[in-house]
């Protein structure tokens, strides 16, 4: 047997040959940070439980929340809509109707004893910002109600409560078989992803808005006599003036009447809604205050999902369910009026919070794409990363555009959108150069919205 | 600046309350509860019950400390070694010998209880 090798095979052994020696020259990945671990738990963990993941309430593509439109996107198989699949959990654990018409997740917070008639139907707050939104003066606060996690209440044990609430395989909730709770160590990495996500500090307000409507916006935000609106949301975050509320005051729960406005859209479908108390057991009516910064592009509103539009949501103020409610007449007997604001008062101010909401598009998509580059980013991650840009852009977009702001922006958002979805499916080089391109153009499009200081 | 303030002396009334979320304790077992377990709650066994007084009695580090039980103290049965769903409670669960995680109202005080977990399979 003539056992020379042929010219195949020392083609073979060559190619091997240089397959060992890139294996031997490539350096390995990077260890993965406490973030990047609490986004691969975020995003893929179980729990061992009904096949959801934070992800399924909390999606990327939709700012880390979850509204109407976008669950009409998604196939009858995803674990959303466990209720509609799993006949374990077919009663009290969803109202699939009321889920998929107007992304109300049912929650017990006041205990699980009477699943069928003890049970509040909410909206899902987005994620971002919390860096900015959770600590008060009181301790920390979570959820609509403020108390939305057990153990301490903290961000960090957020998620084991919602494990219990929301990925159990079957009513009984037992740990270990139903579910199992987070450990320790992916609770640590779960805050650290979440704390990472949006805006890491608070805008100081008044900005030089280049839009008229959005300056006299923000002028009536600020105006202690008129919309009142910077005493409870602050630089138009989730904390309260500490000018009123004393040093510290962070993050504070209101009873602001939203439960008794009239014709709730969940109501109007005759489902089963139930009254929702807010903060503690029995609740005392306060829900949280969520930040304004994000909200252009993060509806429906407030914790019932009561409202669709930005407008309608600031409209609510001028409404008798809020001037008569408690926070109401506590804001009336410290200014001596409740709030009464005139249609193109409400346009304002709605047109305010939509620059803004515009303004972090754009910081966001450039932290995005300049992550994307990053020497850690494997091409995936920067594809992956990419297309979230490509969501900031498209939001900027759609907030200023449903308004009619910035109309000359708008269009040139979308070249700059053309550029980076090139870049999305380019190569290496190509792609650094596109992204590269994007992010020096970003800069112009903030400063067509607000002045350079 | 003037209405500001006036604002402040008005809001002043308002209260802050407690926090942390009471419905889904219950599931969670004994000595599991995230920043509570292993840092402020009593983790041990009942050494006296009174039901009369409302109290339990513990020792803890060396220290007998009588624990009062409100209205408002939830009790949580807890069945997750059985693999059973825990259940709610009473003053009669906390038998002398039984494991009991006791989170106090006030951690430095440790005086008054807010829930207590009672393992049902213990002794």
């Amino acid at each position: 047997m003539d056992r020379r090798p042929t010219q195949a095979s020392l083609h073979f052994a060559a190619l091997a040959g240089a397959t060992i020696a890139l294996a031997a020259c490539r350096v390995p990945p990077p260890p993965e940070t406490l973030v990047e671990k609490g986004e691969r738990i975020f995003f893929n963990e179980t729990f061992a439980g009904n096949g959801r993941t934070c992800r399924t309430c909390h999606r990327p593509e939709d700012n880390f929340g979850l509204s109407p439109n976008f669950i009409a996107t998604l196939p009858p198989a995803d674990a959303l809509f466990v209720a509609e699949t799993n006949p374990a959990l077919a009663k009290n654990f969803e109202n699939p109707r009321l889920m998929r018409e107007f992304a109300l997740i049912l929650e017990n917070q006041d205990g699980f004893d009477d699943l069928a008639t003890n049970f509040n139907l909410r909206g899902i707050p987005h994620t971002l910002a919390l860096r900015t939104s959770v600590a008060s003066s009181a301790g920390p606060r979570t959820g609509w109600g403020g108390d939305g996690a057990p153990g301490d209440g903290s961000l960090r044990a957020f998620a084991t409560g919602a494990v219990i609430q929301h990925f159990a395989k079957t009513l009984a909730r037992v740990p270990g078989v139903d579910f199992r709770l987070p450990t320790n160590d992916e609770l640590d990495a779960l805050e650290a992803f979440q704390f990472s996500l949006g805006r890491q500090q608070d805008l100081a307000l008044p900005l030089p808005l280049v839009s008229p409507v959005a300056a006299r916006g923000q002028a009536i935000f600020l105006d202690n006599t008129l919309g009142k609106c910077n005493a409870c949301h602050v630089n138009a975050g989730a904390n309260a003036d500490p000018r009123i509320f004393g040093p510290n005051a962070g993050n504070r729960s209101f009873n602001t009447g939203v439960e008794a406005l009239p014709d709730q859209p969940a109501r109007l479908t005759g489902e089963p809604v139930s009254d929702d108390d807010g903060f503690g057991i029995p609740g005392n009516g306060e829900f949280n205050t969520p930040p304004l910064v994000e909200a252009a592009d993060t509806g429906p509103f407030f914790h019932n999902n009561s409202v669709a539009t930005l407008e309608a949501a600031v409209g609510f103020y001028d409404g008798e369910a809020f001037n008569n409610s408690p926070a109401g007449q506590l804001l009336k007997t410290a200014t001596g009026s409740g709030i009464e604001l005139d249609a193109t008062q409400i346009a304002a101010i709605a047109a305010f919070l939509r620059v803004l909401n515009a303004l972090e598009n754009l910081r966001e998509a450039d932290n995005l794409a300049m992550r994307s580059i990053a020497a850690t980013a494997t091409a995936a991650r920067g594809t992956e990363l990419l297309g979230r840009a490509l969501e900031e852009l498209d939001d900027a977009a759609t907030v200023l555009r449903t308004a009619e702001l910035h109309p000359q922006s708008v269009a040139k958002l979308a070249g700059v959108r053309l550029t980076l979805e090139r870049a999305r499916k380019a190569h290496s080089g190509e792609r650094t150069r596109l992204v590269r391109g994007v992010l020096a153009a970003l800069p112009g499009l903030r400063g067509e919205l607000v002045r350079a200081n | 600046m003037t209405r500001t303030m006036a604002m402040a002396l008005i809001f002043a009334v308002l209260a802050t309350g407690a926090y942390g979320q009471e419905a889904a304790e219950r599931y969670i077992p004994i000595g599991q509860s995230p920043g509570v377990s292993g840092k402020s709650s009593y983790l041990g066994p009942v050494r006296n019950v009174s039901m009369s007084a409302g109290t339990l009695t513990v020792l803890e580090d060396g220290v007998t400390r009588i624990v009062k039980v409100t209205d408002q103290t939830r009790i949580y049965q807890d069945y997750s070694a059985k693999q059973r769903s825990n259940g709610i409670g009473g003053l009669g669960d906390c038998r002398i010998g039984r494991t009991v995680e006791i989170k106090f109202i006030d951690a430095a005080r440790r005086s008054e209880a807010e829930w207590i977990k009672v393992r049902m399979n213990g002794p």
